[in-house]
């Protein structure tokens, strides 16, 4: 009698789990029907989670940021960037020293063309961590690469180097973006303190940063003279009406001092008619660094 | 046998006695191991959720490791500390300590040690295993031990709050009332920091400050995030940790002992 009592409970219990799992399969079926932006999702304020978070704010803000990473993953929602900000305020108030989370919170205002709101949670990055160079280097890029803001990307590269002067690809950054506003000069003097930081050195990293630098160097060298003979050009034209027949005339009628040579030490190919002036020169890699 | 009665080295021999068997009473308790092997698959866990991530896996792991160690060895004091005298009382055998020449006090005490012992080995072990993964994994600082000694000294107002409530009320007036001082001890910065500067009367502020100072802080004891980004702990402040917390310790076991030699166990 015993046996068949228990048996008779396994059927149960087994016919009721036949039950569960269609209807349970059902259901989840049902909540897929929902329109997908109904789960706009409530995180409260920086303040109130302090307190709640019993003293583990890193832990709260660790499982916010992992939650935020999958949620954020997901692109079909209506509401996905709507709380980006507060998301991510929410993160770095309970933790402000979380770097990934700045980086992070930037990338999503990024996918969304947001740049206010990618600076301004970089700059908050910046302040709350002011030994960290990653997360201006960081803003610089998006300035540099993306926005095509070279003064903004100028600020942050600065703050960047500040934080670690000896890191190199910062001061490449940081010519570059110099170079890319026109302030020519400064990038060369960028360029040429990066040379001269790893002049005598013969490493893989050493020699990697000294031929960028060399490049770069000619490179401006190069724009810095046609910049001046081209000006020195165009006031002799304005004075006479005409392009000079040689380059030797703009010193001749005291437009130029001398004319200056290309970083080679060739003289530069000037075409009278059209008053064009090329550099027939090449920057030779190996002539510079041998068959490194 | 007067003179044996009052000579310290027979009362710490008691008193050991009673801790010892606390200590032995408590491990074999299930809910102690329930906890410790929720304990030991949270830590587990806390690498699977560091696969999650985007950066920081080792902060994480360290983060969610000490979060849990913390949290369920307060829950294994509240939960098996609440339990310490009141079942001693419910179940009669108390008369049986009670009746040789010990004093209630020295009871209170052994209790309270045997707790402290397993909370101990509790934190070691759990300590252990997260340092474990952080070695096989990346991301091993030798701070976690020193989180972990905070941990304790955290644990050890907890368990004299929960031997507090066990001497005078049941164990679940007792679990609330611990757990209310837990909360109460990790929201109490909020008195000073959202309360204070709402209210208009210097009275109304003055109070709140002074109830501030007056509840246990044992938000202060937390230094699980310092440790996370590996930021040094300031100059002395152990030692005024340790200080604070004997001081906690000692009025919370006096209030115990008092609470405790004036109830009626018939």
């Amino acid at each position: 009698m015993q046996r068949v009592k228990t048996i008779l409970g396994l059927l149960v219990i087994a016919g009721l789990f036949a039950v569960v799992v269609p209807v349970h399969r059902d259901m989840r079926a049902l909540t897929k029907t929902y329109p997908g932006d109904y789960q706009a999702y409530f995180i409260p304020s920086s303040g109130y989670m302090k307190v709640m978070s019993l003293g583990y704010r890193n832990f709260w803000a660790d499982l916010l940021y992992l939650w935020t990473l999958q949620y954020y993953d997901y692109y079909n929602m209506k509401v996905r960037y709507t709380y980006l900000h507060h998301t991510f305020e929410v993160i770095t108030d309970l933790d402000p020293k979380f770097r990934e989370a700045y980086i992070m919170g930037a990338l999503f205002a990024f996918i969304n063309k947001d740049w206010k709101l990618l600076y301004q949670m970089e700059d908050k990055g910046i302040e709350k961590n002011p030994k960290d160079y990653i997360i201006p280097y960081d803003a610089g890029c998006y300035a540099l690469f993306s926005e095509k803001n070279y003064t903004r990307a100028i600020h942050y590269f600065r703050i960047a180097l500040r934080r670690n002067p000896d890191q190199p690809f910062l001061k490449d950054l940081l010519a570059n973006a110099y170079r890319y506003r026109g302030d020519l000069k400064t990038s060369l003097n960028y360029w040429q303190e990066m040379y001269k930081q790893y002049k005598g050195q013969d490493n893989y990293k050493a020699n990697y940063y000294k031929m960028a630098a060399a490049r770069h160097i000619w490179k401006i060298r190069n724009e810095l003279n046609e910049q001046q003979i081209k000006a020195a050009l165009e006031a002799y034209h304005k004075k006479y009406g005409r392009n000079p027949q040689t380059l030797a005339d703009l010193v001749g009628a005291g437009f130029m001092d001398a004319i200056p040579q290309d970083p080679a030490g060739n003289p530069y190919s000037y075409d009278s008619w059209t008053g064009k002036v090329t550099c027939t020169s090449q920057f030779n890699i190996k002539a510079a660094f041998g068959q490194w | 046998m007067k003179f044996r009665q009052w000579s310290p080295v027979l009362g710490l021999n008691q008193m050991w006695a009673i801790a010892v068997n606390s200590f032995r009473e408590a491990v074999r308790s299930r809910i102690f191991y329930i906890l410790m092997a929720f304990t030991v698959v949270m830590v587990l866990f806390s690498v699977v959720m560091s696969l999650l991530t985007v950066g920081s896996r080792s902060k994480i792991v360290i983060d969610l490791g000490l979060t849990v160690i913390s949290f369920l060895s307060v829950m294994t004091a509240v939960f098996v500390g609440i339990g310490l005298v009141y079942q001693e009382v419910e179940k009669k055998t108390i008369y049986n300590v009670l009746s040789k020449p010990i004093s209630r006090a020295r009871f209170i005490l052994g209790r309270y040690l045997g707790l402290m012992g397993v909370l101990f080995v509790n934190v070691l072990a759990m300590i252990l295993l997260l340092a474990g993964l952080l070695l096989i994994f990346g991301g091993f600082t030798t701070g976690i031990f020193e989180a972990a000694g905070f941990i304790y000294l955290e644990l050890a107002i907890i368990t004299a709050i929960a031997v507090f409530f066990s001497s005078i009320t049941s164990p679940v007036v007792s679990a609330i009332c611990t757990i209310a001082f837990y909360i109460v001890g990790h929201t109490s910065n909020a008195l000073t920091q959202l309360l204070a500067p709402d209210l208009s009367s210097e009275f109304g502020k003055g109070f709140v400050t002074f109830l501030y100072h007056v509840l246990p802080d044992l938000n202060i004891l937390n230094v699980t995030d310092l440790i996370a980004y590996k930021i040094p702990i300031a100059e002395g402040f152990t030692e005024k940790a340790l200080i604070y917390t004997a001081a906690y310790v000692v009025i919370l076991l006096t209030a115990s002992c008092m609470a405790f030699r004036h109830r009626d166990l018939v």
